[in-house]
């Protein structure tokens, strides 16, 4: 047990000592303040579009366009394009060592295939965790800072107005979904990083998988419906879900189970994987 | 019967005479006393296809007609009927032309009834009051276009200090169109999915707004 | 049965009928290797003849088609930890994380073999000459640097038994001499077992007191250095004396030495190691001054003799 925590500290090291994990990082950290001070500069006219029809009857005293409002918008981006940055850390993750011929070196260790595997997914999973909670306060930190805090405006069948401590709680509740969903496409990446020697194939490999799947999801052919059930992205959306109400536990705990039956089998496919592999490289 | 009958068309006859100027001034003489007010109001939205939380809000009413609110985020607030007294002033101006009076009842009770007309969000609105004869409240006021009611607001009282005072408040409005039915995103949907209605569903389009007053504050 | 046991364990790698086949190609076959304790076993062959897949198969990094394992009597499969934490190993050259320096890389590195503390990071770095450079990141370094990094780490947990696979790559004259000298220091001062495999004999057979031959995946030869050439023509004596004309006339008369050459200021013996105190004894009687006695095996020569041989058959 103590090896494996040695394992995991030096899989940290290695992830948070490569610049291509910083590419995510630096990133959001640009990207999504910058997108807050468009906002602010320019407007959002979205809740002012969707409540038209009250401005005859009603003052609307306070805004609605504020941090939260686009922090809940900007979480749309974890569907197709946030999953990138996870992808390239975690489809790195064995095809790296691989193609650097480092696996001599880790594997010629007192430590077993299966250890260094779990260490692996592990600190990848922190990396995703890590990189998911800074996209959540960078989102929500810069938000409330550049457009103030307030009232939540969401779509929840018709329009759904969250009270700001209601807001904070959706929102930890949503984040906490979009690790675990995260953590799917990291361990998808890490499959077919043990199954690649050169980190290109997984990253782009795993970002095929993903958006053919998404496809796939979205596509409304009877033909497909069948079929939807074991696309791991069809449950790609649960973490929406906080933010109706009320919240649909039973619901995202069907999604939760789903896609954790797929990061299982991921794993076991890895570990099938991984410990029968020869390292020639 | 047609002895009773003309009594009652002579009271009202001579009632109207009175004229809806010197009711409205009669209720607006009533609240002259109040400088400055405050409150606190709740309010509760029953809006198709809009739901927000309870809100309670703090209102600063200073006279003649300022009305000032202190919330924190987002509320709704109706554009007339919170303080009654306070929209008579708003309404009865010297472009404000009255129909006749005529005597109704509404919920067994006497009310004198007039309608007056003036440009509110559009130039075909009518106004029309529902004053209680015998507290010289008022209990409702409707406002129509030529075609449709486009809101209508009933008043519930409490007194305090000697002055009748909001207690509750029902704001019924009438939307041309509804609230989108906006879906949340979903893998399915992933830019939500969209249905506006359209102006035949007007009747189906009711909100409804509830104002709950409570602790006021008059002349502080 | 205690005796049985006993002559077991006295291997610390002992492999039966290992092979290795990938696709149709068998890489290793049927190969027996012994290494005892305390040996410099040269592993030795030309490119391609399967000593890096039998040293992979060794530190399980691939998987063994055929045959069976045992690394201080334990199998890989089974006891892998116990059986690396003793074990110290250069697999196929040195790559490391560029992104890291070469401290870093020897820190998590030491952190997977245990405890191992800050002052013995800075004792291999310096054993390596590569103290000046421990903080610049590895993909500074140049080949040669990575090669004794490489080799650093193989000697960094004080392991008792070190696999080296062409160590010597990549390395200058003064590297190799330093690698053969940390070589002879850990099995003097630690007693550390080497298995050290080579496509360049002259780098290593110095130091070797062991070694294999292999070619086309199969084990040639394999015993003790001298064992192996005593009885052949790559055995010699050199001998420096004062007079070398006159030391060979006196040798040529004797029946000590099969044959004898002058070359570079020395005598060069084909002889039994049991002749050489009496060969000296004739000498210094026939008053000659002997300054030096030194065995030499001349085990490339031989090494490619029986590498054509084989390939002749």
């Amino acid at each position: 047990m103590f090896k494996l925590f040695i394992l995991i500290k030096v899989e940290l090291i290695k992830i948070f000592a490569k610049p291509r994990t910083y590419i995510g990082f630096i990133t959001v950290g640009v990207l999504i303040p910058l997108i807050m001070v468009l906002i602010r500069w320019f407007g959002f006219a979205l809740p002012e579009y969707y409540l038209r029809q009250l401005s005859q009857n009603f003052d609307m005293q306070g805004s609605l366009v504020n941090g939260y409002l686009v922090s809940y918008y900007l979480m749309s981006i974890l569907w197709i394009h946030f999953p990138f940055f996870i992808i390239l850390v975690a489809g790195d993750s064995f095809a790296g060592e691989d193609s650097h011929g480092t696996f001599r070196l880790l594997l010629t260790r007192p430590v077993s295939r299966i250890q260094v595997l779990t260490a692996k997914y592990i600190s990848t999973f922190i990396y995703t965790a890590t990189m998911v909670s800074f996209l959540g306060v960078i989102s929500l930190g810069s938000g409330n800072l550049l457009l103030g805090s307030g009232d939540l405006f969401v779509f929840d069948k018709g329009i759904l107005i969250l009270s700001q401590n209601e807001a904070v709680s959706r929102f930890l509740i949503a984040y906490s979904l979009a690790i675990f969903v995260q953590l799917v496409v990291a361990s998808l990446a890490i499959l077919l990083s043990t199954i690649s020697e050169n980190p290109v194939g997984p990253i782009v490999g795993s970002y095929a998988v993903i958006i053919v799947s998404i496809i796939l999801s979205m596509i409304k052919v009877d033909a497909l419906r069948g079929l939807h059930p074991y696309l791991f992205t069809s449950y790609f959306d649960v973490f929406f879900a906080p933010f109706a109400d009320p919240i649909p536990w039973k619901e995202i705990w069907g999604s939760v189970f789903a896609l954790f039956k797929f990061g299982v089998l991921f794993f076991i496919l890895s570990v099938i994987r991984f410990v029968r592999k020869d390292i020639t490289s | 019967m047609k002895r009773v009958l003309f009594l009652l068309i002579l009271s009202s006859l001579l009632l109207a005479q009175k004229g809806p100027k010197e009711i409205v001034e009669k209720i607006s003489d009533k609240y002259k006393t109040i400088e400055k007010m405050e409150m606190k109001v709740r309010i509760v939205a029953d809006i198709p296809n809009l739901r927000m939380p309870e809100k309670t809000i703090r209102l600063y009413y200073k006279a003649p007609d300022s009305l000032k609110m202190a919330a924190s985020g987002f509320a709704l607030l109706p554009k007339n009927g919170i303080l009654p007294f306070m929209d008579l002033g708003n309404f009865v101006g010297d472009s404000a032309s009255f129909d006749t009076i005529v005597t109704d009842t509404l919920n067994g009770k006497e009310m004198w009834v007039f309608t007056m007309s003036k440009p509110l969000t559009g130039p075909e609105e009518h106004i029309t009051f529902w004053v209680n004869k015998g507290s010289e409240i008022i209990e409702k006021i409707t406002i129509t276009n030529n075609k449709d009611i486009l809101s209508e607001i009933s008043f519930c009282y409490q007194n305090i200090d000697g002055f009748w005072l909001p207690d509750t408040t029902r704001f019924d409005f009438y939307m041309n169109r509804r609230i989108p039915y906006a879906l949340a995103p979903s893998i399915t949907n992933p830019f939500g999915s969209v249905d506006i209605g359209s102006k035949e569903d007007h009747f189906n389009n009711r909100g409804e707004v509830r104002l709950i007053f409570f602790d006021f504050r008059i002349n502080p | 049965m205690a005796s049985k046991k006993k002559v077991q364990h006295e291997f610390i790698i002992r492999t039966i009928n290992l092979s290795k086949k990938y696709n149709r190609l068998w890489a290793v076959r049927n190969m027996d290797l012994r290494v005892e304790r305390g040996q410099i076993f040269g592993f030795l062959g030309p490119n391609g003849a399967g000593k890096s897949t039998t040293i992979r198969m060794l530190m399980s990094l691939i998987s063994v088609t055929k045959g069976t394992i045992e690394i201080y009597g334990m199998n890989p499969n089974y006891k892998s930890a116990a059986i690396y934490s003793r074990v110290g190993a250069l697999v196929d050259g040195s790559d490391f994380y560029h992104y890291l320096s070469g401290y870093q890389n020897l820190r998590i590195l030491g952190d997977l073999n245990g405890h191992i503390t800050k002052s013995r990071i800075e004792e291999v770095l310096e054993m390596v000459s590569l103290t000046e450079k421990q903080h610049e990141k590895v993909k500074k370094y140049s080949h040669g640097m990575r090669q004794r990094l490489g080799i650093a780490q193989a000697f960094l947990h004080r392991p008792e038994l070190v696999i080296l696979d062409e160590p010597m790559t990549n390395l200058s004259p003064e590297g190799i001499r330093d690698v053969r000298e940390m070589i002879r220091y850990y099995r003097e001062e630690y007693g550390t077992t080497f298995f050290i495999s080579s496509h360049r004999l002259y780098e290593i057979q110095q130091i070797c007191t062991h070694m294999a031959v292999v070619d086309e995946g199969q084990i040639i030869v394999q015993g003790s250095v001298e064992d192996i050439l005593q009885n052949t023509e790559y055995f010699i004596t050199e001998i420096e004396t004062n007079d070398l004309e006159k030391s060979k006339k006196i040798l040529d008369e004797s029946e000590l030495a099969e044959e004898i050459v002058i070359s570079h200021q020395k005598l060069k013996i084909h002889t039994t190691p049991e002749n050489r105190p009496a060969i000296v004894k004739l000498l210094v009687e026939n008053n000659i001054d002997v300054s030096t006695v030194m065995p030499r095996t001349n085990l490339e020569d031989y090494y490619l003799s029986i590498i054509k041989e084989k390939h002749k058959a």
